[in-house]
């Protein structure tokens, strides 16, 4: 069987092959160990990591919809400090890259998150969420605003020699701006999509079925979102993008490398099959030797038109 | 020990009205599953319904790497489930969570089993191991209830463990009228639960369960209860099964997949 280079270069950070799983995902990789072998995914997006612990929102915290599923909960998370100490020792046994995400609800707080991981052996870069739909205050303030995008990012940039991804939000009327806002604040890398704000309601109780009314939407009902939205951002600016949003399989992954995606992020599948971002590497891998190709990087943003009608 | 694989349909076979017990091949679960402990299962029709759903291990025979489970037909996967038969196959995931915690020596405390519906499946689990390991017949009680009698799953197999059984339905249609806490007040009042030798162990609805844990409470009886909550992941990643409890330092969330499902039921905060 012929090799396929799947090293992939995104700016600053290298990564042996360009599946990544999603932050909120995969928890801190060690709840996976067993069921997946972590040395072979490209890299681990954390969890949502903040200065202090977290204790989340209220129940219901997740509800079922067509083909995917609203999320609401608030970023309940161990805090810095014990992300550090207690966390990355497990996953700095493992040759993937670590991505801490990490979340403020300040300007301050990214900036002391930034700087207390600048230099802690085991952590390869940093994805600044300015997207997290479910936060009172600040969260997605960051990413919706692109003044307010562009001042976090620099003022992160600042802090840290890390490289430094930023994870957009969907929900914004034209993604390239808040796209070109991070690059100008100095982002090395985007990530793309964060969720869909959205909502589900009971009929029979007439009642909201999310606690805090209101869930980011992910799962493959928003894969045909996530991708025109990495094709937009590709033609846009010219730092490489981490795809995501609704990938299952490896087709869908390979449709947003295609799309101009350099790796590509597994999210929701990680629920319903632990295993998923191994089945998506391998078949990436498959879908290149059956086309003929020899390194993975040489088809994103090939995309072409549709056939012409005169050649149908 | 656990796997994530599809597994194959050995048998499917109704047991009550809308129940039925699957039993799937999985050496994993099989040697493996602890009372209390539970599966993802996972069957699909297109994307729907997306995520698989818990259900805790009923009966294990590790000898022929068997497992199953009882489910009641109520969503779009338990339907997808009912259509299996013999040879097709389940997406699983397991075994996972925590198990019932028995107090040692086993043999001196009197272990009391609540269930509730299709909340009995690792009640049994726990009576056989109980008798397995030698605790006497009479010191496993087991208050068996539903709302009516065709609802009522595992009598049988609870019987034919020769343990002390309590049939209860609401409507009287099977054993006594009533709840499963009006047996626990009346063996209560005969002086046959007593506080330092007792342990409880409950599945079933949350209304029961909540139910339960405030009799224990009352009568000073150390109680577990097995919770149930929407569980998209259940490995611990995606947070959607939190359970509202009372730690030392206030109100915390802990994860009813890896930190449960069953509970000290003095640390849960009920709804």
């Amino acid at each position: 069987m012929s090799k396929v280079k799947m090293e992939v270069q995104l700016g600053p950070l290298r990564l042996q092959n360009p599946v990544l799983v999603a932050s909120g995902t995969f928890g801190y990789g060690s709840e996976y160990a067993d069921l997946v072998d972590l040395n072979r995914l490209g890299g681990i997006m954390v969890k949502g990591t903040t200065l202090h612990p977290r204790a989340g929102n209220p129940m219901p915290r997740m509800v079922e919809t067509a083909a995917g599923c609203l999320n609401s909960i608030g970023l309940q998370n161990v805090g810095v400090e014990a992300f550090i100490h207690e966390k990355l020792p497990f996953l700095r046994q493992y040759r993937c890259a670590v991505i801490v995400n990490i979340a403020g609800d300040s300007y301050e707080e990214f900036e002391q998150l930034a700087e207390r991981l600048d230099g802690v052996d085991g952590v390869h870069a940093l994805e600044l969420n300015i997207s997290c739909p479910n936060q009172e205050k600040g969260g997605i303030h960051f990413g919706v605003d692109p003044e307010a995008t562009r001042k976090v990012v620099s003022r992160v940039r600042r802090r840290t020699r890390l490289p430094l991804i930023v994870k957009l939000s969907p929900n914004v009327t034209d993604i390239t701006v808040n796209a070109r806002a991070a690059v100008d604040g100095g982002a090395d890398i985007l990530s793309l999509v964060n969720t869909f704000v959205g909502t589900a309601i009971d009929a029979k109780t007439r009642r909201f079925k999310l606690a805090n009314i209101t869930g980011g939407l992910s799962g493959p009902a928003i894969k045909p979102l996530a991708l025109y939205m990495v094709w937009q951002v590709a033609q846009a600016v010219k730092v490489p993008l981490i795809g995501m949003g609704g990938i299952m399989n490896a087709t869908d992954a390979v449709e947003f490398l295609l799309a101009g995606a350099s790796a590509v992020a597994v999210g929701t599948a990680n629920y319903l099959n632990p295993r998923v971002s191994i089945e998506v590497l391998e078949g990436i891998e498959q879908y290149l030797r059956e086309q003929g190709e020899k390194d993975v990087k040489d088809i994103v943003g090939t995309v072409k038109r549709c056939k012409p009608e005169s050649e149908f | 020990m656990r796997c994530a694989e599809y597994c194959e349909v050995v048998a499917n076979r109704q047991v009550a009205t809308s129940q039925f017990e699957i039993q799937l091949h999985s050496p994993v679960v099989a040697r493996h599953a602890q009372p209390g402990q539970f599966v993802q299962m996972r069957v699909q029709s297109g994307y729907e319904p997306l995520f698989g759903r818990p259900f805790s291990v009923f009966r294990t025979f590790p000898e022929r790497g068997d497992f199953s489970v009882i489910y009641l037909v109520r969503g779009t996967l338990t339907q997808l489930l009912a259509q299996k038969r013999r040879g097709d196959t389940v997406f699983v995931v397991g075994p996972l969570g925590n198990r019932f915690l028995v107090r040692q020596p086993a043999g001196e405390v009197l272990h009391v089993l609540v269930a509730g519906g299709v909340g009995a499946p690792p009640l049994y689990l726990l009576a056989e191991e109980l008798v397995q390991k030698g605790v006497p017949r009479q010191q496993v009680v087991v208050v068996n209830g539903a709302r009516r009698h065709d609802l009522l799953v595992c009598q049988e197999h609870f019987a034919e463990l020769g343990v002390h059984l309590w049939a209860v339905t609401e409507d009287g249609s099977l054993g006594e009228k009533g709840k499963v806490t009006d047996i626990l007040k009346g063996l209560s009042q005969r002086g046959e639960l007593p506080s330092g030798r007792c342990q409880v162990y409950a599945c079933g609805p949350s209304a029961m369960l909540e139910a339960v844990a405030k009799f224990a409470q009352k009568h000073d009886l150390p109680c577990q209860v097995s919770m149930e909550t929407m569980m998209p992941c259940g490995l611990g990643v995606c947070l959607g099964c939190a359970v509202k409890v009372r730690t030392s330092n206030g109100i915390d969330y802990k994860r009813a997949c890896v930190d449960g499902p069953v509970f000290d039921a003095a640390e849960v905060v009920w709804a």
